[in-house]
């Protein structure tokens, strides 16, 4: 009768916090999850019962010629295939310039090197929108407006000093003997980089690639300032193009925004081992 | 293998502060080819800072460093043709045991992948981890990864062996099995080798020769027994020996020294010794100091902690208000607080200067021959 009363209680103490551990989960994600839902709740509607009252959140009758009219109408795969481009193109360019200079920053000491880490911060934390007009003006100069060569270069330079931070802190986690030993094992600077830190840094640089793929995917400020010609346009200003000047589908925008998640939500489930990971560790160890 | 000459070695840091730092000052040794070095000393003495020196991974304030004829001062890692392992072991996590021998030979020689795999099993075989090739190094035991460590230094037939602080992750078992492996294959391989520890009993069991360090300064170096027998000075006398040998403060005063703890009548050759001298530290090893049945030249002492190690007793005394251990046979049940007489065999002392530290005479050292077995090729008796 003991056993049983006390493996009852047993039950009794564990269950208590693990049910409102998830009910904690659950509040967060229903509040997360509300308005991605609402919004492909809307894209389902018919005409009539986007504004209709009472709120109905599951459609009566589920429609997709939303979905139609976007894939039809407007220029969406084209934008997509323009945002994919500039966020691969930029986070080839971010991993490019910023893993080598991570690894100076952890590794090297030299003259000023506080200082100079301590400006990239400071760069970081200057909004874009503050310098959105020198930088239009430089864009102008440089003859790159309206190119996506023009934004690529701008969001590398707006990520490079987050990017910087970040990876650096990962390769501080890994201990210089590494280093060391390869060196003794024959390696060059260059080749201990490559052959023996960046396996080991690589959930770091997963984290710094999908972080500026996102950044990219969304960003609207410099996109909007850079690009004026429809077919250059990113997924961002895409949206922004279907209100229109007197009304607006809500269907529709609705719709383009389903499909303009689609992609990222693909990669994010695709990399998602790496990018928990990357955190993972670089929370642990950093 | 080869010869290595250090020459005036010096080694300055600078600090944040933009001060100068003296890690290792003027250091001069020389190992012949194939020789089992040393380095001891407590931590921040510069052992390290000198392995890394010799290894290329620090730059040198002043001096030179050769190998054979090689003047390689100036040379980087990769061009000095040294084997390092490193106290964490430092294996690349992202290869297996097999990948972490071969790396070094794929860097630096031409050889084919079957070459290379031939020279690994083949350390792996000397080493007893043939069935670990295919593991990486966290499927790995503490002691496991240590002889994949020293696999990677073996398979590169390198010049020098550099090894800092080896076994110190180690427990203490495999400690002692490890430091019996290391010196069976430094002997096998007959590759000059550096090594670095604080543990002095890893010291006097290893080196062929220990080089005792402090403070960034050479203060002596020799055989174990040497160190131990005949220190150069107060540092090495307290350092190498477990437990530490036993001091007194005393000054010279006509034919004796006098301390607060005690007066000793010197003689002969010891007279002459302490003859420039006017406070002189008296030591006495442990193991030399007596129990005395008589009051004549002993001194008067209290147990206040007995150590029974099993084959000897440590008996810690009071003596004058000193702190004195003595080592006696483990067969002798000794009380704690029980009242016994000490005595320094006057062969057995150690005179040392107080002022500067530097030995005035050392103990007069009997060695004798282990008696072997002769005859017994097969000859019945």
């Amino acid at each position: 009768m003991s056993g049983r009363y006390s493996a009852e209680s047993a039950v009794d103490r564990l269950s208590a916090p693990v049910a409102l551990t998830y009910l904690v989960y659950a509040t967060a994600a229903v509040f997360f999850l509300f308005p991605v839902l609402w919004v492909v709740s809307m894209s389902l509607r018919q005409p009539g019962e986007v504004l209709s009252y009472p709120v109905q959140f599951v459609p009566r009758r589920v429609t997709l010629d939303p979905y139609v009219r976007v894939l039809q109408d407007s220029g969406m795969l084209t934008w997509i295939f323009n945002s994919l481009k500039i966020a691969i193109l930029e986070v080839v360019g971010i991993v490019l310039v910023t893993t080598p200079a991570a690894y100076a920053f952890s590794r090297f000491d030299f003259r000023g090197k506080r200082h100079v880490l301590f400006g990239v911060l400071l760069f970081q934390m200057i909004s874009p929108v503050v310098i959105v007009i020198p930088l239009y003006n430089m864009m102008a100069q440089l003859n790159l407006l309206d190119t996506h060569l023009g934004l690529i270069l701008l969001y590398i330079g707006l990520q490079v000093p987050f990017s910087i931070w970040l990876l650096k802190s990962y390769f501080d986690t890994i201990p210089e003997g590494l280093d060391e030993a390869a060196r003794v094992d024959g390696c060059s600077r260059l080749q201990t980089l490559i052959y023996v830190l960046l396996p080991s840094v690589a959930p770091g640089i997963a984290v710094v690639a999908i972080f500026n793929f996102v950044f990219s995917w969304a960003e609207f400020v410099m996109a909007f300032t850079v690009l004026s010609e429809s077919d250059l346009y990113t997924v961002s200003i895409g949206l922004f193009s279907f209100q229109g000047q007197y009304s607006m589908d809500w269907r529709v925008v609705a719709a383009a925004s389903v499909i303009a998640m689609a992609p990222l939500l693909v990669m994010f489930v695709a990399l998602q081992r790496y990018f928990v990971k990357g955190l993972v560790e670089g929370a642990v160890k950093g | 293998m080869s010869r290595i000459e250090i020459d005036n070695l010096t080694k300055r840091y600078r600090t944040g502060s933009g001060d100068d730092i003296l890690a290792v000052e003027d250091l001069s040794l020389d190992l012949a080819d194939g020789e089992f070095l040393v380095l001891v000393g407590p931590s921040g003495c510069g052992k390290s800072t000198t392995l890394r020196c010799i290894a290329g991974l620090e730059p040198v304030s002043g001096g030179e460093i050769r190998f054979g004829d090689a003047d390689v001062t100036d040379r980087t890692p990769e061009e000095r043709n040294v084997a390092m392992v490193f106290q964490n072991y430092a294996l690349y996590p992202h290869m297996t045991a097999r990948g972490n021998m071969a790396f070094g030979l794929r860097m630096t020689t031409d050889l084919s992948k079957e070459e290379r795999n031939e020279r690994v099993e083949s350390a792996a075989r000397m080493l007893g981890i043939e069935d670990l090739l295919d593991d990486k190094p966290k499927e790995l035991s503490g002691g496991q990864q240590q002889r994949v460590a020293l696999g990677r230094a073996i398979v590169r037939k390198p010049e020098v062996f550099l090894m800092d602080e080896p076994l110190s992750n180690l427990d203490a078992k495999l400690r002692t099995t490890m430091r019996t492996e290391i010196q069976r294959l430094q002997s096998d391989l007959g590759v000059t080798t550096v090594y670095v520890t604080h543990d002095q009993t890893e010291a006097m069991t290893m080196g062929d020769r220990i080089a005792v360090l402090d403070g960034g300064e050479l203060q002596q170096v020799g055989t174990p027994l040497e160190c131990y027998y005949e220190p150069a000075n107060l540092f090495v006398a307290n350092f190498i020996g477990e437990p530490s040998m036993n001091f007194f403060e005393t000054e010279v005063a006509g034919d004796a020294l006098v301390g607060d703890a005690i007066r000793y009548e010197l003689s002969g050759d010891h007279l002459d010794a302490v003859a420039e001298s006017e406070r002189v530290t008296l030591g006495v090893r442990p193991e030399d100091v007596e129990i005395a049945e008589t009051r004549r030249d002993a001194f008067a002492g209290t147990v206040r902690v007995v150590e029974p190690m099993g084959d000897q007793n440590f008996l810690h005394l009071d003596v004058g208000g000193v702190d004195v251990t003595a080592a006696v046979a483990g067969e002798y049940e000794v009380r704690e607080g029980a009242n016994v007489m000490v005595r320094f065999p006057e062969a057995k002392i150690h005179l040392f200067d107080a002022d500067s530290g530097e030995v005035l005479a050392n103990c007069r050292r009997h060695s004798a021959q282990l008696p072997t077995a002769t005859g017994t090729g097969g000859e019945a008796a």
